[in-house]
C-alpha cells in the first residue's frame, strides 16, 4: 500500500465534515419545522379516538400510567361526573406492537373499542382487526373475553379468518382494561 | 425469556426477515445460487447485523437523550458503514480466513436493507439491549434460513425445463413465492407454543 | 459527452428503456413491500423521486468537491439527509402515509436506485440532466410500483386506489367529494366471490413480479434487448468491490446471479 500524504487524508476528511454539518443543521432545521406540528398530530388521533370510544364524554383527565403497556384517562360528562374510562393497550400481534383504544363505562362494560395503531399486521390479514365488522363484537361485553373460531356464545369473540393471532391479541387488550378496571376502579365512583 | 424466544422463533419463521418482511431481497436474489454463496452472505450479514445493533444502541440512547432522534437515519447509516470498513480491515489483517470466506459480501452490506432495517426495527418497537441482541438474532438466522433453502429450490430448479419466456428472474421470483408460500404455513406456531 | 443527450431522451429513459425496477432490478424490497395497494405504492413512489432528485442535484453540484475516496459514505449521507427530511414532511403532512410505509420510509436511504443512480450517473454529468436522470428514474420506479400495486390491490383486496384521501389530505379535506378508490367487494359478492387474498401477501408480491419481469423480458426481447439481470451491473457498489482487486470473483458473482 502506498503511503498518504498528510494533504490527500486531510482534504477527504474535511469535505466529508462539512458535508455532514450542513447536512446536520438542515435535519435540525425541518425537525424545528415539524416537530410540534407531528406532535399535535399524534395527540390529536388520540383524542379523537378517546372520543369515538366513550362518545357520551365532554372532557377527559390526564392520562394515568398503570404499568408500560397499560394507560388510561378517566372520561367526564357535562356535569363533571365520571361517566367512564378510556384504556390505551399495548399487546403483541402477529407482527409486532399492536395498540388498542378500549373504552369501559362504570360498570366495567366495554363501550367501543378502537385500534390505534397495528402497523405490523399483515395488510389483508391482520389488517382487518381495523373492520367495525370484528370490532363491534366488543360492544357491552364485561368480564374475561376469548376467542372462537365459531360461531361466539356470550364473552366469546369471533376471529377474523386466517387472523387468529391478531384477533385475540386485540381481545388480550381489552381483557387487560377490563382486568385492571376490576382490581383497581371497580366500586370508587370518584376515582381521578 | 419465553419473550426471548417468541422472538427468536418469529425471526425464524413467522416474521421471517426476507420471506415476509421484504428485508434484504437483492441478496436473496443474487447470492443464493449456490449454497456456498447463500451461506457465506449470510453469515457475514448475521455477523454485520449484531455488531451493529450494539454498536448503535449505545448510539440511540445517546440521541434520545439529547433530543436528536431525528438524527437516527443518518446516524446509523454511517455507523454501519464505517462498521463494515473496519470489519473488512480487521478481518483482512488479523483473520485471514475468515476474510477470505466473507471479504467478498462485506462491501455489499452497507446498502442491504437488512442490516439497516433490522437496527430503526429495534429502535421503533424500543426493545431493551438483550431483547435487541435476540430479535437482530432471529432475523439474521431468518435471513440464513432462508437463503440456504432458496439456494437448495434453485439447484433443483436447474435441471428443470423451465418455458423460455420464465427462464431467469421471472422463475426465481415465482419460486421464491412458493417458498414465502410454505413459510405461512408456520404462522400459528408461536401462540401454539404458549410463548406470547 | 452529456452534452450530446438530449433532456427528453434522458428523461423517457427512466420510464421504459432503463425502467429501474423491471430493466435494472433495482429496489426491489420497496417494490415487493409496499405494493399492497395503489395509495401505498404511489406514497412511496413520489417520496423516492423527491430523494432521487434532489440527491442527483447535490451530488452532481458537488461532483468536483468530494474526493473520490470518500465518496460513498458523502453520498450516503447526502441521501440520508433528504431521506430524513422527506420522513420528516411525509410525518407532518400526510400521517397516513407514514404509518402505511412503515420502516420503508427510512429504508429509502439503502435503496439501491438512488445510490446507484448517484454513483453512475449524477457523479458524471451535470446538474440539469442529473436532475431530470432522477426525475425520470424516479417516475419509472413510481409507475412500476403502481403496476404491481394494481394487480395486487385490484386482485387481493378488490379496491382500486382504496385509501386516496390520506394522500389527497395534503391537498385539503375531501378533494373530490371525499372520493376514496374504488370498492369491488360489493360486486363480488353478490356474483359469489371473494377477493383473492393471496395476492396480498408476501408470496403474492414475489409472484406478481415474477410475471410482470417475465412480461417485461418477453417485450425486451421482441425489441431486441437482453434479458433483466441482477448483478454486479445494478449493484451501486460495484465498482468498490471490483477496485479490490477481487475482480474474478465479482464476475463470477454476477455470472452466478440468475
Amino acid at each position: 500500500m502506498k503511503k498518504f500524504s498528510p494533504k490527500e487524508i486531510l482534504i477527504p476528511t474535511i469535505v466529508l465534515l462539512l458535508i455532514c454539518v450542513v447536512s446536520a443543521t438542515l435535519l435540525g432545521g425541518t425537525n424545528m419545522l415539524t416537530k410540534d406540528k407531528i406532535a399535535s398530530i399524534e395527540a390529536e388521533a388520540k383524542a379523537s379516538a378517546m372520543q369515538e370510544v366513550m362518545p357520551d364524554a365532554v372532557s377527559f383527565s390526564e392520562a394515568v400510567e398503570a404499568d408500560e403497556k397499560l394507560e388510561y384517562s378517566v372520561a367526564f360528562d357535562k356535569e363533571n361526573n365520571a361517566i367512564g374510562y378510556a384504556f390505551t393497550v399495548s399487546e403483541n400481534g402477529y407482527g409486532g406492537e399492536i395498540k388498542v383504544m378500549v373504552g369501559l363505562d362504570t360498570n366495567g362494560a366495554v363501550t367501543k373499542i378502537a385500534v390505534l395503531s397495528a402497523n405490523n399486521e399483515t395488510p389483508g390479514l391482520g389488517q382487518n382487526i381495523k373492520k367495525a365488522s370484528f370490532l363491534d363484537q366488543f360492544i357491552g361485553k364485561k368480564g374475561e373475553l376469548s376467542v372462537v373460531k365459531n360461531a361466539p356464545a356470550d364473552n366469546e369473540i369471533q376471529a377474523i379468518t386466517s387472523a387468529t393471532i391478531s384477533s385475540s391479541a386485540v381481545t388480550r387488550t381489552v381483557n387487560a382494561a377490563i382486568e385492571y378496571y376490576n382490581e383497581n376502579l371497580a366500586g370508587g365512583e370518584n376515582n381521578g | 425469556m419465553k419473550y426471548l424466544i417468541a422472538l427468536l422463533v418469529m425471526g425464524l419463521l413467522t416474521n421471517n426477515f426476507v420471506l415476509s418482511k421484504f428485508y434484504g431481497i437483492c441478496p436473496f436474489l443474487g447470492v443464493s445460487k449456490k449454497l456456498n454463496t447463500a451461506v457465506g452472505m449470510s453469515a457475514a450479514v448475521i455477523f454485520v447485523m449484531l455488531m451493529a445493533t450494539a454498536a448503535t444502541y449505545p448510539i440511540n440512547q445517546l440521541l434520545v437523550k439529547n433530543d436528536l432522534a431525528f438524527l437516527q437515519t443518518v446516524v446509523f447509516i454511517l455507523v454501519i458503514a464505517a462498521l463494515v470498513q473496519m470489519v473488512e480491515i480487521v478481518l483482512k489483517k488479523f483473520m485471514k480466513p475468515l476474510y477470505n470466506a466473507l471479504g467478498i459480501y462485506l462491501p455489499l452490506i452497507t446498502t442491504n436493507c437488512a442490516v439497516l432495517g433490522v437496527v430503526l426495527l429495534n429502535v421503533d418497537e424500543g426493545y431493551t439491549f438483550v431483547q435487541a441482541m435476540v430479535n437482530t438474532l432471529g432475523a439474521g438466522l431468518g435471513f440464513m434460513l432462508a437463503m440456504v433453502l432458496f439456494a437448495g429450490v434453485r439447484k433443483k430448479m436447474e435441471n428443470c425445463d423451465i418455458p423460455e419466456f420464465l427462464q431467469g428472474l421471472p422463475i426465481t421470483l415465482i419460486a421464491a413465492s412458493l417458498v414465502s408460500l410454505s413459510f405461512l404455513g408456520f404462522g400459528g406456531i408461536v401462540e401454539g407454543m404458549g410463548l406470547i | 459527452m452529456a452534452e450530446k443527450k438530449s433532456l427528453g431522451k434522458e428523461f423517457t429513459k427512466g420510464l421504459i428503456k432503463e425502467n429501474p425496477v423491471l430493466r435494472l432490478v433495482l429496489g426491489t424490497c420497496p417494490t415487493l413491500a409496499v405494493t399492497t395497494s395503489v395509495t401505498n405504492a404511489i406514497g412511496m413512489g413520489i417520496a423516492a423521486t423527491i430523494v432521487l432528485v434532489c440527491s442527483n442535484i447535490v451530488i452532481s453540484a458537488l461532483r468536483k468537491v468530494i474526493p473520490s475516496k470518500v465518496r460513498i459514505p458523502a453520498f450516503i449521507v447526502v441521501i440520508a439527509s433528504f431521506v430524513t427530511i422527506v420522513q420528516m414532511l411525509v410525518k407532518a403532512f400526510v400521517p397516513a402515509l407514514d404509518t402505511a410505509l412503515g420502516a420503508f420510509l427510512p429504508l429509502i436511504v439503502v435503496n439501491c436506485i438512488i445510490l446507484g443512480r448517484a454513483e453512475a450517473y449524477a457523479s458524471k454529468n451535470s446538474i440539469i440532466y442529473s436532475a431530470v436522470d432522477g426525475l425520470g428514474m424516479g417516475v419509472g420506479f413510481t409507475a412500476a410500483l403502481c403496476l404491481m400495486g394494481t394487480f395486487r390491490e385490484v386482485l387481493g383486496a378488490g379496491t382500486f386506489l382504496a385509501g386516496i384521501q390520506d394522500l389527497l389530505v395534503l391537498f385539503g379535506d375531501n378533494v373530490l367529494g371525499g372520493w376514496n378508490g374504488f370498492d369491488f367487494n360489493g360486486a363480488l359478492e353478490f356474483a359469489g366471490l371473494q377477493p383473492i387474498t393471496l395476492f396480498i401477501l408476501p408470496a403474492g408480491g414475489f409472484f406478481v413480479f415474477g410475471i410482470l419481469m417475465a412480461v417485461a423480458n418477453k417485450i425486451a426481447d421482441g425489441m431486441g434487448k437482453p434479458k433483466a439481470v441482477l448483478g454486479c451491473a445494478s449493484c451501486p457498489m460495484a465498482a468498490h468491490c471490483t477496485s479490490k482487486k477481487e475482480d474474478s470473483k465479482c464476475n463470477k458473482k454476477e455470472a452466478d446471479a440468475v
